[in-house]
């Protein structure tokens, strides 16, 4: 028995070790901006970058509208499917496997071929960057509405308001929204996650946005692209952090899996 | 369902015609079509298709020239490297945190981090690495000024296949500690008693029960992690650049300008992606469905 | 002399103490029951013997010889489990036959054997099942089987049948004790169940608080139990406060009412305990002792119907037989309650 612990101390302190090693030295790293010291120089340029504000504007606003547009498509089709179509559930399943079967640079050529020429010439509109960032973050929605949905007896409860007199909009906005908030805001933290850095799409459809900057500023820069990388380490640990923390006490509520890479 | 009249107009209602229902879906249909079917229907026509748009099987047969072919492979090597590392290493980690007893704090420790390592890749994953084992990095450094070893010349290059590996598998065991942290839960303590007190050593319970039980968890997480690092673009662009001519920096590059020097190609190599990821989805369910009958 | 024999066993869990000062001397072949409510140091008692678990202090012998330092898979004890425990991944077969392969038996003694076992559970034709194809009920069998099979020294069964439905539960129960006997195995069995520890056991252990109450025969727990705690948790009990009057001749007050039980009992105020179903309604020269009341409820429960009787501050439980023949008072009509002395158990 002591003999197992040993080796479970062994494995997880290999494995912390390859978790933080990485981190610590980028940390170290991005302090050495300034020749001889120390310090938060090169935080200080990033920040200074008006690119960096931009890009990192832009990518919010897509993730928004990535969010919003996401929900709004999904969630009512979900319920909707819940309550009067149970037989469609393979179908929605199917396409939120469907990004796993299709990479994301996979995708992005297909969109590229149907959307650069009429008849639908919507290459050069971000409507076609945010519909891609929604069938990447797709999977991800769909999993955590689907456990909300789950979670709760949503037959039972539409019934039990309609008897009580209540009509779709309260049911929806009063009852169904209310018991799916954990859900939703994990589906809104981990769509964000995913959109904020995203470089396949961006820069395959050529949007000035954060993936593409960060990738720029690699090019060319040493120690700014280490201060990026701890800011978006951190930036990514607030968003899931925030997953947990709003999910916390919930049982069989996984955060979401894996990004795009 | 026929043509008994009715006067209730509730019950008419719920007799909407079979279609009815359907209508409710329509919007996510149409986006669906739109923007998942219609691409990559696209590219399975751009696969068959010459440069003036007729059917042609050239494509398909041109992906098996030598530099596309070595494309694929080292692709597949990444992958299958970093998905059986990923898989040993994560399930010794889930181990660990699961039936190796540790304490519950570590536990929660390790898999709130997963959940962030495995959502934090691409390009700030790749300047991590970058910052840390490159050429200029702090542990080449350290290991180079402190302890006299010179990672470079003794072969290690962190643009190279095993510094993707090593880079890959920092979304790749993270992502496996969490897929297989619920298997292993689901691993009862029963079994191991059992089997001890039938007489059988640890390693004999782990040959006959534990692996064996296991093993539909581990194959399929090992293929998701295959699949997962298939078709990765983001941190292979940023890391190498394009140095290492993985499939997704071929079609990226294709896709910037016509390196192939033939359009209809690039499809194909995009349609020979998907049919290795369909490859993997199959077997992912068909192994899910198994372990899910014996780990209720 | 005892074949399974435990000393002064002791296991504590950090600071809390789940077994304290356990001794007991099992017989050779003899079914023996724990029983007890939850965290009353059962299971964990089971677990020692087992191997899961090490004692902080005490001995456990088997045959004479000392096992406490034993692992499980050195001791030669069979175990069946709550949830069954059958390995998922393995056919019947293959799962009675594991401990006799990971003991290195011949192939065909491991057939030979097998096929005994599964005739032994009537489940010859379920051979190549898997656990997840059979119900919970034959699953366990199986389990029961696959811990024979070894020829173990003892038999451990952990509330074997609590996680079956009723009907089951009554027909597996028979099941076991008749296996038990044939084998003639040695056999400890944990149970919250006092109905499945009566039916099975050659003697029972009940426990509470990680120490022994009383050891004995079924018929000596319920008709004698050693004190409150048993004869409560034991069967339904009539508590009623007395007052002893003469504590030799075993004259006591309830209720304003004289009782007579058998002398001597102890003195001051003490509980007098009751089995309904020692209880009569009306006057019979062999009931020595009568108590009034008023009949204030009729609950039929099948094979007989019990009788609540409010005696001033308390009910009473009267159960009698559903006989064809059977009349009631109505219900608020006064009633008398009359009952032997030898019916009378009187505890501090």
């Amino acid at each position: 028995m002591i003999k197992r612990r040993g080796w479970s101390w062994f494995w997880f302190f290999l494995g912390a070790l390859y978790f933080l090693v990485p981190l610590l030295g980028t940390f170290l790293f991005s302090l050495r901006g300034k020749r001889g010291a120390l310090s938060f120089f090169a935080y200080s340029r990033v920040f200074a970058d008006s690119q960096f504000l931009q890009t990192f504007s832009f990518s919010f606003k897509m993730a928004l509208l990535t969010i919003v547009a996401g929900i709004a498509l999904t969630l009512p089709t979900m319920i909707w499917v819940h309550l009067r179509l149970p037989k469609a559930k393979p179908i929605l399943e199917a396409c939120s496997l469907l990004p796993f079967v299709i990479p994301p640079i996979v995708l992005v050529f297909g969109l590229i071929r149907i959307y650069s020429g009429p008849p639908f010439a919507l290459a050069s509109s971000p409507l076609l960057l945010v519909a891609g960032y929604i069938v990447l973050s797709f999977p991800y929605i769909y999993r955590a509405i689907d456990a909300g949905l789950r979670s709760m007896d949503l037959r039972g409860l539409t019934e039990a308001a309609h008897s009580l007199g209540a009509g779709w909009g309260t049911i929806l906005f009063r009852i169904v929204l209310p018991n799916m908030r954990v859900s939703l805001l994990s589906a809104v933290f981990l769509t964000f996650s995913i959109v904020i850095g995203e470089l396949t799409l961006a820069v395959m459809l050529a949007w000035p946005a954060f993936g593409p900057y960060m990738a720029l500023m690699g090019r060319d820069l040493a120690y700014e692209p280490a201060a990026l990388a701890i800011l978006s380490f951190l930036l990514t640990w607030g968003l899931i952090g925030l997953i947990q923390f709003a999910s916390r006490g919930i049982t069989g509520h996984s955060t979401g899996l894996g990004g795009t890479h | 369902m026929d043509s008994i009249p009715v006067c209730n107009g509730k019950a008419r209602a719920s007799r909407l015609p079979a279609f009815g229902p359907w209508l409710g879906l329509l919007p996510f249909l149409l986006f669906a079509l739109a923007f998942m079917l219609l691409p990559c229907g696209s590219i399975l026509v751009g696969s068959f298709q010459d440069a003036s748009g007729h059917f042609t099987f050239a494509n398909i047969a041109h992906l098996g020239r030598a530099s596309i072919l070595s494309s694929f492979l080292v692709t597949i090597e990444v992958s299958a490297v970093t998905a059986l590392g990923g898989t040993v290493l994560g399930f010794l980690l889930a181990y660990a945190i699961t039936l190796g007893k540790l304490p519950k704090e570590l536990r929660s420790m390790l898999l709130t981090f997963s959940g962030v390592a495995s959502n934090f890749a691409g390009v700030p994953l790749a300047f991590a690495f970058i910052a840390t084992m490159g050429r200029m990095g702090m542990v080449t450094f350290v290991l180079k000024s402190v302890f006299g070893i010179n990672l470079y010349e003794a072969g290690f290059n962190l643009y190279s296949f095993w510094g993707l590996c090593l880079t890959y598998l920092y979304f790749q065991l993270p992502l496996m500690v969490l897929i297989i942290t619920p298997s292993l839960d689901g691993a009862r303590r029963e079994w191991r008693e059992a089997s001890e007190s039938l007489g059988a050593s640890a390693f004999q319970y782990w040959r006959h029960v534990a692996l064996p039980i296991l093993m539909p968890s581990l194959l399929s997480s090992m293929i998701l992690l295959f699949g997962n690092a298939f078709g990765a673009y983001a941190t292979a662009y940023a890391l190498t650049g394009g140095l290492l001519n993985l499939v997704p920096i071929l079609i990226g590059a294709q896709i910037q300008g016509d390196v192939l020097h033939d359009p209809n190609l690039g499809y194909a190599l995009a349609l020979g992606m998907v049919a290795v990821m369909v490859l993997c989805i199959v077997a992912y369910q068909l192994l899910q469905r198994r372990s899910s009958r014996w780990i209720a | 002399m005892a074949f399974l024999e435990m000393k002064n066993l002791v296991k504590c869990f950090g600071a809390a103490t789940a077994v304290e000062n356990f001794s007991l001397e099992i017989r050779e072949g003899e079914f023996m029951s724990f029983l007890g409510g939850s965290g009353c140091g059962k299971t964990t008692t089971l677990r020692m013997i087992a191997g899961f678990e090490q004692p902080t202090e005490g001995s456990i012998r088997i045959g004479g010889a000392e096992v406490s330092n034993l692992p499980a898979n050195k001791r030669g004890v069979g175990m069946v489990f709550q949830n069954y425990a059958l390995f998922p991944n393995m056919t019947v077969h293959k799962n009675i036959a594991f401990g006799l392969m990971v003991m290195g038996w011949k192939t065909a003694d491991i057939e030979h054997r097998v096929e005994e076992m599964l005739a032994l559970i009537h489940m010859e034709e379920f051979r190549e099942r898997y656990p997840h194809q059979m119900s919970g009920g034959q699953q366990q069998r199986v389990a029961l089987a696959r811990a024979l099979a070894p020829k173990p020294k003892i038999l451990l069964l952990d509330e074997p049948l609590s996680a079956l439905d009723a009907k089951i539960r009554t027909r597996l129960r028979e099941e076991i004790r008749a296996i038990q006997r044939q084998m003639g195995i040695t056999t400890v069995y944990v149970t919250h169940d006092q109905e499945e520890a009566l039916s099975l056991s050659d003697r029972i252990v009940v426990m509470r608080a990680g120490k022994i109450e009383q050891v004995g025969t079924p018929f000596e727990i319920y008709n004698r139990p050693a004190n409150a705690f048993v004869a409560s948790f034991i069967g339904t009990l009539n508590i009623l406060d007395a007052h002893v009057v003469d504590a030799q001749r075993g004259q006591l007050l309830v209720e304003g009412q004289e009782v007579m039980a058998c002398g001597p009992v102890p003195s001051g105020q003490v509980k007098l305990s009751l089995r309904p179903e020692m209880l009569s309604l009306g006057t019979h020269p062999s009931n020595e002792n009568q108590l009034r009341g008023q009949l204030s409820n009729v609950i039929f429960l099948g094979s007989i119907v019990r009788l609540v009787i409010g005696t001033g501050s308390r009910e009473i439980f009267l159960d009698t037989f559903n006989t064809p023949k059977l009349e009631l008072p109505s219900v608020g009509s006064p009633v008398s309650i009359g009952f032997p002395r030898e019916a009378c158990l009187v505890m501090e």
